[in-house]
């Protein structure tokens, strides 16, 4: 009796490396409901056919498949293609030669498959002796870091009747044919289940960042391919970091540039830079509305009262009058300052930015509008970089009852995190001393929280707007140098820590962006059994 | 056709919170929607903590319950082990006993 296959694998193979290893790791499979369907190319003597057939043979799972293929890049497709054929399962993912699968992979994707309409997993990597040497733990399901880099492609299973209604395996994909099929996968299904583990186990050298193997030009073509149907004006280009892979950058030419109102808080402080005293909100400003600023920009200074008459009329003088300069009486208040700022901005957007900084990427601001035409969208954070070069804000992440600060301190170029720092993606929150949101959200969910006067009100802001069902992004394409100190201790008060437990306790222990599997565990009684 | 000096009554206030909401000062505003947003906020999070708790319960109980019918198997089958070895030695035990009166 022949048992229906639930998943079908497929491995395109130009050689006979690796290919034992794989079908092994299907045969240890404790559900066996799988089916291989393997592609190779034709060659004058079929060898390559025969030896794969010699392989497979008494194994009614497994089957190959020979078809001659034109040279070049179109080679992969029309192999993957002859696979894909052979399916008779409902639902389809993508083995490399040499790779292999946990022994449970089967029947634990079949499981999740019933409450989700694809899933992918984490990747482990296998050093020379086949051992697990590291682990790519994967965030949940976050298009824009998808589309920025292809995490949630090994492995990865789709109905194969998605994949034979929208287009089957495209020749544009070249040697990313499955990143092509996740893509619009997730363009058209929506998000996708995330089974937490090395179910897919990989051969590489990958330690420390993440193994990419599809080659740049083609996952730029095929991010190009899926997203440009909704946007004509966007470039595509492959970000690569010490001679790394890291993903790609998706640069969005919208036509739209609304009004932005940048929104800075300050007392007119200054302090010693690189040597030289440093009027900060001045520099700032100065920056900001340099000739090549952003068309339609608004700047707004909440000063306090005591703040330095020279330096307001400095600031008129840079803008020729057209700051709106608020002040502001009473004890230190971020939120309450912001606040303020933001009623008397006239933006669609609206921009917060620490009066310590300084620009380093010049086109910051059309970078973060960009992202924010998305409508998912809810606000976008920048990259900001202490004054010695390493990482102040790649964005938040909240764990164990806390908010930190991802990659604090690192290196700009370091790869941690699946080199997460290098592209766009999501995040679940940004800090408040650079973040770019609507004015409308912003003000539909009551600002800054005067809950929170010093500490925790991005947390705060942040969370509110993903309680409305938006998207926070992060994207190191906009960086800014922030003044502050790299040796402050955090204005942390008990009282604040409290308030954002009260309010978001559970957020606070299950950010989608950190792996559930790293994530520390929700306090709380238990048996443990 | 209606009378233009007959009495009016006046505006009705608006009934809709949502509506006395927006008809407050900005500031004011912002104020009480961060005070509603942080009430559903604590709500939203006291679920979910119940609903996270109540999963893990149930996932423990069940683990505890598959634990149980595992110690209840393997003491049947003991049960069952050691009444089958007393059987045998009382079947042993007879015709020992059976020989031994023969050989007398």
């Amino acid at each position: 009796m022949t048992i229906a296959p639930r998943l079908a694998l497929l491995t395109v193979a130009y050689g006979i490396d690796g290919v034992a290893e794989t079908f092994a790791s299907l045969r240890a499979q404790a559900d066996g409901r799988w089916q291989w369907c393997l592609a190779v190319p034709e060659s004058p003597d079929g060898a390559l056919l025969a030896a794969v057939r010699g392989l497979i043979v008494n194994e009614p799972r497994a089957m190959a498949v020979t078809v001659p293929v034109p040279a070049g890049a179109d080679a992969h497709p029309t192999l993957a293609a002859a696979a894909l054929d052979l399916v008779a399962a409902p639902y389809v993912g993508w083995i490399d030669p040499g790779d292999r699968i946990d022994a449970q992979t089967v029947g634990v994707v079949d499981h999740r498959l019933t409450h989700c309409p694809w899933l992918y997993s984490d990747e482990g990597y296998l050093d020379e002796d086949g051992d697990v040497v590291d682990v790519w733990f994967k965030p949940d399901f976050a298009p824009e870091w998808l589309r920025s880099q292809p995490y949630a492609v090994r492995l990865a299973v789709v109905p194969l009747e998605h994949v034979r209604l929208y287009g089957g395996i495209r020749p544009l994909a070249g040697t990313a044919v499955w990143y092509d099929v996740v893509l619009r996968a997730a363009e058209r299904l929506g998000p996708g289940g995330h089974l937490a583990g090395p179910y897919y186990l990989h051969r590489s050298d990958g330690r420390g960042a993440p193994s990419i193997v599809e080659d740049p030009a083609d996952r730029c073509r095929v991010v190009g391919a899926v997203v440009a149907a909704e946007d004509a004006r966007l470039e595509v280009s492959p970000i690569e970091v010490a001679g790394r892979p890291v993903g790609q950058r998706l640069r969005r030419r919208t036509s739209r540039r609304p009004k932005v109102s940048i929104v800075i808080p300050t007392r007119c402080g200054s302090s010693v830079i690189y040597g030289f005293p440093r009027l900060h909100v001045v520099e700032l400003i100065r920056d900001l509305w340099a000739a090549d600023r952003y068309p339609d920009l608004e700047i707004v200074v909440v000063y306090d009262t005591v703040s330095s008459p020279d330096a307001l009329a400095e600031i008129r003088r840079i803008t020729d009058d057209a700051a709106v300069l608020v002040p502001y009486n009473g004890a230190f208040h971020f939120s309450r300052k912001c606040n303020a700022g933001a009623l008397a901005a006239s933006g669609e957007y609206l921009c917060f930015l620490n009066d310590d900084m300084e620009i380093v990427t010049r086109d910051w601001l059309d970078e973060m509008v960009s992202l924010l035409d998305d409508p998912g969208v809810g606000a976008v954070g920048a990259r900001l970089l202490f004054a010695d070069g390493t990482l102040q804000h790649a964005g938040h992440d909240y764990d164990g009852g806390l908010a930190h600060h991802w990659l604090f301190r690192r290196a700009t170029d370091d790869l941690g995190r699946s080199g997460s720092a290098q592209i766009t993606s999501e995040r679940s929150g940004v800090t408040a001393a650079c973040v770019l949101l609507r004015a409308e959200d912003f003000l539909r969910v009551g600002g800054f929280s005067e809950e929170f006067p010093l500490s925790y009100n991005d947390v705060d802001l942040s969370l509110k707007i993903r309680a409305l069902g938006l998207r926070i992004l992060y994207t190191p394409h906009a960086t800014l140098r922030h003044f502050e100190s790299q040796t402050r201790e955090p204005m942390l008060t008990n009282q604040e820590i409290l308030r954002i437990r009260r309010r978001w306790l559970h957020a606070l222990y299950s950010d989608p962006y950190l792996n559930e599997l790293k994530r520390e565990p929700f306090p709380g009684p238990s048996l443990e059994v | 056709m209606s009378d233009p000096d007959a009495p009016t009554s006046p505006p009705l206030a608006p009934t809709d919170p949502l509506d006395v909401l927006a008809s407050l000062p900005p500031a004011t505003q912002l104020l009480l929607r961060d005070y509603i947003m942080g009430l559903e906020a604590q709500a939203g999070s006291a679920r979910a903590l119940a609903d996270h708790h109540e999963r893990e319960r149930t996932r423990e109980v069940n683990l505890l319950r598959a634990k149980i019918a595992g110690m209840r198997a393997q003491r049947d089958d003991a049960t069952a082990e050691r009444d089958s070895a007393t059987r045998a030695l009382a079947e042993l035990t007879a015709r020992y006993q059976a020989l031994d009166s023969r050989h007398r």
